[in-house]
C-alpha cells in the first residue's frame, strides 16, 4: 500500500530503540516486533518514523492542556506521515486530533494485538489511528485489525448501525475521578519492572543497591509518572483498596451496564475532556470515532462505523 | 503447665508442565542459567501473559485428590512485590479466586482440612558469589507453574506434619500433578506454628518457618520452634513476636528474617490481561477421566482382589513407577503373585544395587512379563530370568534374542543332565562318599556343580531329582 505511517514510541519495533517517551527506556532496544508492525511491513505500508505524545504515552493524566501533545500532533500534521499508530489511554490525543482537524480511529477494546505495546493501562490500552483522511484510516485499520498468530486477548466487537443519536447521562461527574484511579493503579504497576538493572537507565553514582533503584527512578521518571506512581500505590494499598480501586471498577461495570443502545447504536459528543465522553469510551471499551468538525458528524460516519468493524 | 503445638502448613508444590505459567520456555529443572528464558519472563514490556491450559488442569487434578470445591470462574491478580528475583515487579497469582477450596486429607485418626489451593507462577533464583561479593539472578525458575496447599492450622505434631506432607506426595505424584522432589525445590513446605496452654481456646503468637528442604529438617524445625515458644511462655526469655524464621539446618536452630520493619502489602488487585476463566464440569470430568487410580484405592485392590500380602500391596501401591510395572505386567501375564514377587525380589534388588530410587525405576513391562512367563513356563529357570532381567534393566536387550543367543534355555533334557551328572559324580569321588556317609551338605555342593557344568541352564528341581536317585540308588 502507499501510505506512509509513523510510530509512536510505545509500539516497539525491533533493534530499534523503544524509548516510549520515557528517559526509563532511552537506550532500551526492543528485541521483538509488534504486531502491528508486522502486520504494517507485510502489507508494504512504510513506517517513516516515530513520534512521542508523552512519557509512556500518557498526556494528559493530570491536566488537560499538554503543550509537548500538541506540538507533536502538529509535527505530525506538517508531515507528509498518513497516519499515526498509537495508544490512545487518556482520551487526549482524540481531542487534540479534534481540535487540530485531524480523524482519531479508536476500536473497540481488544480489536487489535497489543503484543509490542509498551503497557501503561492494561485494561484500557488500545492502539488506534490518528490520520489526515478518514479513508486511509480506516485502510490502516482493516490491516491492523487482522486476527494474529501471537498471543493477544480480543475483546468483543461492537457493529453499530447509523440511528438516533443519544447519550447516557449517569455518572457524569466521576469519570475524571474513576479514570485517575485506575490508569494510576495500573500503571504504578506497569511501571514496577524499570528498576535500573536489567535494562533501561540506570543512575551513575551509587553507593548501594537502594540507591540505585531510587536514583535511576528518580531521574529517569517525569514528574506525572512519578505521581502516577503514587496515586498507584495509595489506591491499591490495603487500606484503600474497597474504598477507591474496588469502587472505582465497581462505578466502571455500572457506567457500562446503564449504557443504553436499545434505541440508538452511536453516540455523539465532543472529544473535548470536559464532555467526558473521551473518559467514557475508553472505560466502557467502546469504539470510537473523532471528527474535525460537528458539521461532518453524519449518516456517513456512522457508517463507517459499521462498514469497518471497529 | 502443658502446651499444646497448633500449626497450619502452606505447601508450594512445581507442576508438572512442559512449559512455565504464562509464555512458551521449557518449565524443566537443571538447564543452564538463564537458557530457559524469553522477553515474557524476563519482565519486559509488551509480552502479554496467556496462561497455560495444562496447569489449569493440573490445578484441576489437585483440587479433585484433595477432596476440594472447586472455583467455577477462578481469575488470575496481581501481586506487587518489589524484589531482585521479580523481573516484573509483580507476582501473578490467584487471590480473589483460586482454583479450589475447602478440600481435606485424611491421615491416622484425623482428618486435616485445607483452606484453599491457587495456581501462581515461581520466582527467580538468586545466586549469591561470595568471591566477587555479587549476586546474579537466574531466570529459569520465574513463572514456572506452582499451587499452593493452604491447610487450616489443623496440625499438633510433627508426626502428622510429615505423615501428611508423605500422603500429598503420593497424591500429586500420583496423578502426574507434580514431582514433589524437596531437594530441588519442586515442593516446599511453610509451617506456620503457635503455642497455647493446653485447653485455651486462644491462639498463641504464631510464627512462620521457612527453608527446609527434607522431611527431617521439618521434623527438626518444628521441635526446636515449639520448644523456644515453649520456653518463653514459661520464662519469659525472650518475647515473642508474629514474624518469619529461616530454619538453618547445619546449626539446627530458626532465625528470625527480619526484612522490613512494617508489614508488606501486596497491594493486590485483579490482572486485566487475564479474562477470568470459566471451569465447566465437562471440563473436569475430561481431568478425572485422565487421573490414576488414588494409592489407598489401589492398596485395596492388590489386597483384597489380588490376595498379595499387604507388605508388598504397600510398597507397590505407594510407587508409582512399580504401580504402573505391576499394573502393565499383569495384563500381558495374569499372575499377579508371581509378578509382585518378582518386583519385590529381583527387580528391586537390582535397581537396589544400580542405586536407583523406587520411584525413578524404569523398565519396559512388557519384556518384563516376557521374562516372568517364561520362567514360569519351565523355559529358563529362576536364576536365568534374574540375569536376563538385569541385562534388560541395564541395557533393554530383546530377552528372548538374549536367551537364543546365549544358549540360555532351561536344559531339562534328562539324557544331558545325565551326562552332566554322571561326570560330577566322577569329579568328586570324595564328595558321594561323604553324602553316603550321611552328610546332607554335600548334596547341595554337587548340585552346584550341576549347575555349574551347564552353565547355570539346568532346571534346579530335574538336577535334584535325578541326582538324589543316582545317589540313593547306587
Amino acid at each position: 500500500m502507499k501510505y506512509s505511517v509513523q510510530l509512536e514510541e510505545t509500539i516497539m519495533q525491533k533493534g530499534i530503540p523503544g524509548a516510549a517517551g520515557s528517559k526509563m527506556l532511552e537506550n532500551f532496544i526492543a528485541v521483538f516486533d509488534a504486531t502491528v508492525v508486522t502486520l504494517l511491513m507485510s502489507a508494504d505500508i512504510k513506517i517513516t518514523g516515530r513520534l512521542s505524545f508523552g512519557e509512556f504515552g500518557a498526556p494528559g493524566l493530570f491536566s488537560d492542556q499538554c503543550d509537548a501533545l500538541t506540538a507533536a500532533v502538529s509535527s505530525f500534521a506538517n508531515s507528509s506521515a498518513d497516519a499515526v499508530l498509537c495508544n490512545d489511554y487518556t482520551g487526549a490525543i482524540c481531542t487534540e486530533a479534534g481540535r487540530q482537524g485531524l480523524y482519531y480511529i479508536h476500536p473497540a477494546y481488544g480489536t487489535v494485538s497489543r503484543y509490542g505495546l509498551i503497557p501503561a493501562v492494561t485494561s484500557i490500552d488500545q492502539i488506534g489511528i490518528l490520520c489526515k483522511d478518514k479513508k486511509t484510516g480506516f485502510e490502516i485499520f482493516d490491516i491492523i485489525k487482522q486476527e494474529d498468530s501471537q498471543p493477544c486477548v480480543r475483546g468483543q466487537t461492537l457493529s453499530c448501525v447509523p440511528m438516533t443519536h443519544a447519550c447516557p447521562q449517569p455518572y457524569y461527574d466521576v469519570y475524571p475521578q474513576i479514570m485517575q484511579i485506575l490508569c494510576c493503579g495500573e500503571l504504578a504497576n506497569n511501571i514496577s519492572r524499570y528498576d535500573g538493572i536489567k535494562f533501561g537507565y540506570r543512575a551513575k553514582d551509587y553507593s548501594s543497591l537502594d540507591e540505585l533503584y531510587t536514583k535511576s527512578r528518580t531521574e529517569a521518571f517525569g514528574e506525572d509518572i512519578k505521581l502516577a506512581a503514587l496515586i498507584g500505590a495509595m489506591v491499591l494499598s490495603e487500606d484503600n483498596y474497597m474504598p477507591y480501586y474496588d469502587k472505582a471498577m465497581r462505578l466502571r461495570r455500572l457506567i457500562k451496564n446503564s449504557l443504553d443502545f436499545s434505541d440508538c447504536d452511536v453516540i455523539t459528543a465532543t472529544a473535548e475532556q470536559t464532555s467526558s465522553f473521551p473518559a467514557l469510551s475508553r472505560l466502557c471499551g467502546l469504539p470510537s470515532l473523532t471528527t474535525p468538525s460537528a458539521t461532518y458528524i453524519a449518516n456517513s460516519e456512522c457508517e463507517d462505523l459499521l462498514r469497518y468493524d471497529l | 503447665m502443658t502446651y499444646e503445638v497448633v500449626m497450619g502448613l502452606e505447601v508450594h508444590v512445581e507442576l508438572s508442565t512442559n512449559s512455565k505459567l504464562f509464555c512458551s520456555c521449557s518449565a524443566k529443572f537443571g538447564a543452564d542459567a538463564n537458557e530457559n528464558v524469553c522477553p515474557a519472563c524476563a519482565g519486559m514490556p509488551g509480552m502479554p501473559a496467556v496462561p497455560n491450559k495444562r496447569a489449569i488442569e493440573l490445578g484441576i487434578a489437585a483440587a479433585l485428590v484433595t477432596n476440594s470445591e472447586i472455583t467455577p470462574v477462578i481469575t488470575f491478580d496481581k501481586k506487587n512485590y518489589f524484589y531482585p528475583d521479580l523481573p516484573t515487579g509483580y507476582q501473578i497469582t490467584q487471590w480473589f479466586s483460586p482454583i479450589c477450596k475447602n478440600g481435606w486429607i485424611d491421615i491416622t485418626g484425623k482428618r486435616i482440612t485445607l483452606k484453599q489451593i491457587h495456581i501462581e507462577e515461581d520466582a527467580g533464583k538468586l545466586v549469591h558469589e561470595p568471591r566477587s561479593r555479587s549476586t546474579l539472578i537466574d531466570f529459569n525458575r520465574t513463572s514456572v507453574p506452582l499451587i499452593e496447599i493452604v491447610s487450616n492450622p489443623d496440625f499438633e505434631t510433627a508426626d502428622e506434619v510429615t505423615e501428611y506432607l508423605e500422603k500429598l506426595r503420593l497424591l500429586l505424584t500420583f496423578a502426574g500433578i507434580s514431582d514433589c522432589k524437596m531437594q530441588e525445590g519442586s515442593m516446599r513446605c511453610d509451617v506456620n506454628i503457635s503455642v497455647r496452654e493446653k485447653g485455651s481456646k486462644i491462639l498463641g503468637t504464631r510464627t512462620e518457618i521457612k527453608n527446609m528442604n527434607s522431611l527431617k529438617a521439618i521434623t527438626r524445625a518444628i521441635e526446636y520452634e515449639s520448644q523456644r515458644h515453649i520456653d518463653a511462655l514459661e520464662t519469659g526469655s525472650e518475647k515473642l513476636v508474629q514474624e518469619t524464621r529461616r530454619w538453618d539446618d547445619t546449626i539446627g536452630a530458626t532465625f528470625s528474617m527480619r526484612e522490613k520493619e512494617e508489614a508488606a502489602d501486596y497491594r493486590y488487585f485483579p490482572n486485566p490481561e487475564i479474562m477470568p476463566i470459566h471451569i465447566d464440569n465437562l471440563w473436569i470430568q475430561s481431568v478425572k477421566d485422565t487421573l490414576p487410580e488414588p494409592a489407598h484405592e489401589k492398596f485395596e485392590r492388590l489386597t483384597a482382589k489380588l490376595g498379595l500380602p499387604e507388605y508388598d500391596s504397600k510398597i507397590i501401591s505407594s510407587s508409582q513407577s512399580l504401580s504402573n510395572i505391576f499394573d502393565g505386567a499383569i495384563k500381558l501375564h495374569n499372575k499377579p503373585k508371581d509378578i509382585s514377587n518378582w518386583i519385590m525380589g529381583e527387580l528391586l534388588a537390582i535397581s537396589k544395587e544400580a542405586g536407583i530410587p523406587d520411584d525413578d525405576i524404569c523398565i519396559d513391562t512388557q519384556k518384563f512379563a516376557c521374562i516372568i512367563k517364561l520362567v514360569d513356563e519351565g523355559k529358563i529357570n529362576r536364576s536365568v530370568g534374574k540375569k536376563v532381567l538385569t541385562e534388560v534393566f541395564e541395557k533393554n536387550i530383546d530377552p528372548e534374542a538374549y536367551i537364543a543367543e546365549n544358549c540360555l534355555a532351561m536344559v531339562s533334557d534328562t539324557g544331558l543332565l545325565e551326562a552332566a551328572i554322571n561326570e560330577v559324580l566322577a569329579e568328586n569321588e570324595k564328595s558321594v562318599l561323604e553324602y553316603k556317609s550321611g552328610s546332607q551338605k554335600v548334596f547341595g555342593f554337587l548340585v552346584g556343580q550341576v549347575m555349574k557344568k551347564t552353565a547355570g541352564k539346568a532346571d534346579p528341581r530335574s538336577v535334584n531329582e535325578l541326582l538324589r536317585s543316582k545317589l540313593d540308588a547306587d
